[in-house]
């Protein structure tokens, strides 16, 4: 061994090799800045911060000089081949029937976290069970009609996945970003993974910051759509509903959904079986596997998602979709921030989309709904139904209509995982259809 | 059928099966609802002016009122202690700074307060 490749030895396995490569240490300084401030953001602002401080803290050591917590190894092959090793390894199609074959290297701990909690999908799975198991259906079935809200709010997913489209997206990426209009995190996971795994991070990212800022986002669309007067409508009181009334639903959504759009089932029963154990009426399922559930499982499920959500938002990563120049990882970078803007106007455009609908049943009621529950539609609960009760109760402080629009609030949740699945099958249709990605 | 209009219709009839799936969702439980008769829960509205008339006396001060509970109490200390130099600048019995000033002051302001009145200095 000769003295001078010592140091060079030293140096290669050091984080300071990186420097040798000016464009890759440059992504990696951008994410590990990005997973910073979003770290920041939820310890020092308090937003969301169970959701944003593991995501930041994920960024940043996937992207550390040295680490490779989130590397990969790649081969060549053909699809027949690829689909004999299991359905574990990132497949990225090439062009003449080739595939790259990913899987993460032995000791690339966040990407084997993705591969396991996020790719499986059992994190966004586990996530819902979670969410079912602390939400409160009644409000839906209590005053029924208004519920149907929930499904006119998706109006923002079908106009930006068409937006999307047309600006030069892939159909798969398209489709993802309209998702994110849906403002549901775990099912805007699920799509990514399914049908735009390279752009799981972005999109993530997207949701829950606007689901943080709905509170700055909607009150001015409410205030512009909806005048004055017409905020302040008083809505009947809402009927009471026993628990054999709500697990009846879960049974009849169940059966609907099973039919009708399968690839949404996995979220739907999660979301079932949580809230059924809920509504159990067992005291001690209750008060164990409720709190379970909707406490340290959603807590750890969540954690652990975002851990690897932010293993996608790396160099490591991410070099895997793209063909190994730096103009085609410039313009990936490009499409990701074009991603977080399309996903702001989906938000917006379904809260238009849930207010116009709400217009239409305040004159079909004759004046028995507040436009204002349009707002809730987006699925995030219960922030957008708070907004509407506070734009409410600013007009007139004896508007109550908190409980009216949880209604659409929990039925957005249902509504976006049907639209969802409808994407994730025709996707996954079109691609064995016409036997390459779109 | 190029690209845009089949993603169009697909998300069209994924917004139709929202609708759709919504309504029998809610529809067929509300059905069987009003079959049993269930009655209407409590509106979550606000108390009435009744309730909150019989309850007001149990809570607590808003803070307003204990901040001006409190000024009227930094007002009437400043009064004490202005009466105090007075009376033992007149009288000439106690050292306004002396150990025995806060005890001394509550007796001459008893005397200046209820004798003199307030307002009237």
């Amino acid at each position: 061994m000769s003295g001078l490749s010592l140091p060079i030895v030293i140096l290669k396995q050091s984080g300071f090799w990186i420097f040798t490569h000016p464009f890759e240490a440059g992504v990696r300084f951008l994410f590990m800045g990005w997973g910073l401030a979003l770290f920041l953001l939820g310890l020092k602002k308090r937003v969301e911060p169970l959701l944003l401080m593991p995501l930041g803290i994920s960024m940043f050591l996937a992207n550390a000089p040295g680490l490779h917590l989130a590397a990969y190894t790649c081969t060549v092959t053909t699809l027949a081949a690829a689909k004999s090793l299991g359905g574990l390894a990132n497949i990225v199609y090439l062009h003449n029937g080739l595939v790259k074959v990913c899987t993460p290297v032995r000791t690339a701990i966040l990407a084997w976290i993705f591969h396991y909690v996020v790719k499986t999908e059992i994190g966004p799975i586990l996530i819902f069970f979670g969410i079912g198991a602390l939400s409160d259906f009644r409000p839906m079935l209590s005053f029924p009609i208004a519920s149907i809200v929930g499904a006119a709010a998706q109006l923002g997913i079908i106009v930006v996945s068409a937006i999307a489209l047309s600006l030069g997206f892939p159909l798969g990426q398209a489709m993802a970003i309209g998702v994110v209009g849906g403002a549901d995190g775990p099912t805007t996971i699920y799509t990514a993974i399914n049908i735009a795994p390279e752009l799981v991070g972005p999109l993530t990212i997207a949701v829950y910051s606007y689901i943080a800022l709905i509170p700055v986002i909607q009150p001015p669309i409410a205030r512009l759509l909806i005048p004055r007067r017409f905020r302040a409508t008083k809505m009947p009181p809402p009927r009471k509903v026993d628990a054999r009334t709500v697990i009846l639903f879960w049974i009849v959504t169940i059966i609907a959904v099973a039919f009708l759009v399968p690839n949404a089932l996995p979220l739907i029963l999660a979301l079932a079986a949580g809230n059924i154990i809920r509504e159990c009426g067992i005291t001690e399922v209750v008060t164990r596997y409720g709190r379970t559930v909707s406490e340290a499982l959603l807590d750890i499920a969540t954690i652990l998602t975002m851990f690897g959500v932010g293993a996608t938002l790396s160099y490591d990563f991410l070099k895997q979709f793209v063909y190994g120049s730096t103009a085609s990882m410039v313009l990936f970078l490009e499409r990701a921030f074009m991603a977080l803007g399309l996903g702001l106007l989906a938000f917006v455009i379904s809260t238009i989309g849930g207010i116009a609908f709400a217009w239409l049943l305040y004159f079909a009621t004759k004046g028995r709904v507040n436009p204002l529950i349009g707002c809730a539609g987006v699925s995030a609960v219960p922030i957008s139904a708070r907004v509407a009760q506070r734009e409410a109760s600013r007009v007139d402080p004896s508007t109550y209509i908190l409980y009216h629009a949880l209604g659409p609030n929990v039925a957005g949740v249902i509504g976006t995982a049907i639209v969802a699945g409808v994407y994730i099958g025709a996707y996954h249709q079109i691609v064995s259809m016409l036997g390459a990605h779109p | 059928m190029n690209m845009l209009s089949l993603l169009t219709s697909i998300s069209l009839a994924g917004y139709g099966l929202a609708f759709a799936i919504i309504s029998l969702i809610v529809a067929i439980p509300y059905l069987l609802l009003r079959k049993s008769g269930a009655e209407a829960a409590p509106a979550p509205s606000a108390p009435s002016r009744r309730v909150e008339a019989s309850t007001e006396s149990a809570r607590a001060p808003p803070p307003e009122i204990l901040a001006a509970a409190i000024a009227a109490a930094i007002h009437v200390h400043t009064l004490r202690r202005r009466a105090l130099r007075e009376r033992t600048s007149f009288v000439g019995i106690v050292d306004p700074l002396g150990r025995d000033r806060w005890r001394a002051a509550s007796r001459l302001m008893e005397y200046s307060v209820y004798e003199r009145g307030w307002g009237r200095r």
